[in-house]
């Protein structure tokens, strides 16, 4: 457990310093532009108007379906799951005590629909297909081996890493943020996401040699 | 650049990639559903009125200044109103399970029913009312907190203490030997010790809010449910849509979950380790929601459909249906747990058992008790004989034991009639007896809630 936390500890330090650390830093921003308004969204729908509510749905819609499609990778089940969301949205939001903490719930509540959709039918890796590819191609099909190197990487997390993962590097919360949305403390929410970007890794390590010895024998 | 960062490089944007626009299918979907559900909030006062619409009480229910409770000249006429629905209602209990909700030959509320003067003469009874057969007639009922009738504030001892016109659940610790009662309206988690000495030991009294906090710091909004497990008491804020979990004896309140509808009844389980599921029933919700109390992860739904209400359909998990889970109770070391669930007329109600796979049965019961409310079980070391399960009928006056053999015997009170007096057995009076725990020396504690007081029940 403490070389966990250790580990998880140096990672976020990393992630500070790198390429990862400078996405969050650009992204954290976005939400106190935008709480002014959409706290008097939240506020007018919690009280049962409607329009405030259609407002605050295409307002915070893309997010939510951000986060869903990239757990998912599966634009239909993103779309039940976000329906899902809203609705549990409008159900809910009389019981959400501080508006200004719309964005945190509502992250939580598609990515618990988006679990839900997972957990419903595990599909995942029947998904994923062998690309066509011509031997001799040329940098366009060399782009598409990548992308489908990257795509299976990605299924291979569990839907719990690809969360974090999309909390983190899309939304750009950081972590103490993420353990909120998730329920989780903050150690764990750490070290999963250390655990996550190493699953990534490793998987699209062994995902290139693969690909790789392919391409040197084709 | 390291290999590393190029790696997660092409991770950003891969992550990056996503579709550019989010269809507006599920969006106006959700839209749609908005308008077609108004905000519905919970209120106790429209609760009771809304249950009391349905049961057709209120056109006979007169109105007198200071109170809502019924006139003693009419207290007849309104018992055999009740006590009629209960029969029917009660057949169709008998009748088993799978009962869609509305039907079971109780007839429907009427859109818009035309109040009928105080002076109506009463309906005559058809058919004669069959008797309840089994009643120990030597239970000795006592009020140990508060005076019938006076709503208010104040802590106390005995008769000096006051208590909402919407007290909730009720629950016993059995470490320091009291009891926590969850006082609705004055939004407040009141202690009574066994001598009847009342304090407040979360919110503030008459102050409704929804903040996290220690002792008089904290408040809640219409708190409702509450279950017991290892010093720390979980709690249904009904008003603030909440779960919320204060540690014992100091009163420290930290919201657990958020987001709920109208939560109303709780029960928790134990799972690996010290964690604990925690199981919910929403008004109307259709379903036994459960969450971890550490972290949501693995929220969901145990049996049940959110928002579809099948009343008393049994089955596992989806398969199964409810209407209301009103009354719950689990012992968290036991594999299964009692509820009660209401139809969504609020004509009829089943006491059901669970189980931690979302397996639910409903038992048989005979309405003429009084239709189940909230249920308690005595000693978890009786289980290889079955259950002894203490049930107060909230809308019917009485307190029901009922044996692990599944045979009924009134306690206390007469069902249908309202009333306040102490005394034995039937001879009893209770007005919407609501929460119940015993603390397991014999001695049953009743939330009384429209006579806004504590009761106590002690059988030989």
């Amino acid at each position: 457990m403490a070389l966990a936390s250790e580990a998880a500890a140096r990672f976020n330090r990393g992630c500070a310093d790198g390429v990862l650390g400078t996405v969050v830093a650009t992204r954290s921003g976005e939400h106190e532009a935008r709480e002014p308004m959409q706290r008097e969204l939240v506020e007018r729908a919690q009280r049962g108007d409607a329009d405030a509510f259609r407002d605050l749905v295409y307002e915070a819609g893309s997010r939510l379906y951000a986060i869903a499609y990239r757990i998912l990778r599966d634009p239909d089940r993103a779309q039940d799951a976000l329906q899902q969301a809203l609705i549990q949205l409008w159900d809910g939001l009389p019981g959400l005590r501080d508006p200004g903490r719309f964005d945190a719930w509502s992250y939580r509540l598609v990515v618990h629909a988006s679990y839900r959709e997972a957990r419903r039918e595990r599909t995942w890796n029947a998904k994923v297909g062998e690309i066509k590819v011509d031997p001799a191609g040329d940098d366009r099909v060399a782009e598409v081996i990548d992308r489908d190197e990257v795509e299976r990487s990605f299924r291979r997390l569990t839907p719990e890493h690809r969360a974090i993962l999309v909390l983190h590097f899309v939304i750009g919360l950081p972590i103490r943020e993420v353990a909120d949305v998730l329920g989780i403390p903050m150690g764990t929410a750490s070290s999963r996401l250390h655990y996550a970007t190493q699953s990534f890794r490793a998987a699209f390590e062994a995902d290139a040699r693969g690909a790789g010895a392919w391409r040197t024998t084709a | 650049v390291t290999q590393e960062q190029q790696q997660d490089q092409r991770m950003l944007e891969w992550l990056d990639s996503g579709p550019a626009d989010v269809p507006v299918e599920p969006l106006e979907a959700a839209i749609e559903y908005a308008r077609a559900h108004p905000r519905r909030r919970l209120s106790w006062a429209g609760l009771r009125r809304y249950v009391m619409d349905r049961m057709h009480l209120e056109e006979v229910k007169p109105e007198r200044p200071g109170g809502r409770r019924w006139g003693p000249a009419l207290a007849a006429v309104a018992a055999v109103a009740v006590v009629a629905v209960v029969v029917v209602g009660g057949l169709r209990l008998l009748g088993g399970s799978g009962d869609l909700p509305g039907a079971g030959g109780v007839p429907a509320a009427s859109p818009s029913p035309s109040p009928v003067p105080s002076t109506a003469p009463a309906p005559s009874p058809s058919p004669p009312l069959p008797a309840v057969t089994s009643i120990a007639s030597s239970c000795v009922v006592s009020t140990l907190a508060g005076k019938a009738g006076a709503t208010g504030a104040v802590d106390g001892v005995g008769a000096e203490a006051r208590f909402s016109d919407q007290m909730g659940f009720i629950l016993y610790d059995g470490e320091d030997h009291v009891l926590y009662l969850a006082d609705g309206g004055n939004h407040a988690i009141r202690k009574i010790t066994r001598d009847g000495v009342v304090t407040t030991v979360a919110g503030r009294l008459g102050e409704a809010g929804n903040v996290d906090g220690t002792g008089s710091a904290a408040r809640f909004n219409t708190p409702v449910g509450v279950a017991l497990w290892g010093g720390q008491m979980w709690i249904a804020d009904s008003g603030n849509g909440t779960v919320r979990r204060m540690t014992l004896p100091d009163g420290a309140v930290t919201t657990v979950a958020e987001g709920f509808t109208s939560p109303w009844s709780i029960a928790l389980r134990t799972g690996w380790g010290s964690s604990i599921m925690v199981y919910v029933g929403e008004l109307d919700g259709g379903a036994i929601s459960q969450i971890w109390a550490e972290g949501s992860d693995d929220a969901g739904t145990l049996a049940g459909t959110p928002g579809a209400l099948r009343w008393a359909v049994d089955g596992t998990g989806s398969s199964a249906g409810f209407g209301w889970p009103f009354g719950m109770f689990d012992q968290p070391e036991d594999d299964s747990f009692y509820v009660v669930d209401v139809n969504r007329d609020r004509s009829a109600s089943a006491l059901r058992l669970a189980n931690n796979h979302g397996v639910v049965t409903t038992l048989p019961w005979d309405a003429r008790y009084g239709r189940p409310g909230v249920p308690w079980v005595a000693g978890a070391d009786q289980h290889e004989s079955g259950d002894t399960v203490f049930v107060t009928t909230f809308l019917d006056n009485t307190v029901v034991r009922m044996a692990p053999d599944g045979s009924l015997t009134l306690l206390a009170g007469s069902p249908g009639i309202e009333g306040s007096a102490d005394g034995t057995g039937d001879v009893a009076r209770f007005t919407g007896p609501l929460g119940i725990v015993g603390d397991g020396e014999g001695k049953l504690y009743v939330v009384d809630a429209y006579n806004s007081t504590i009761r106590t029940i002690t059988c030989p």
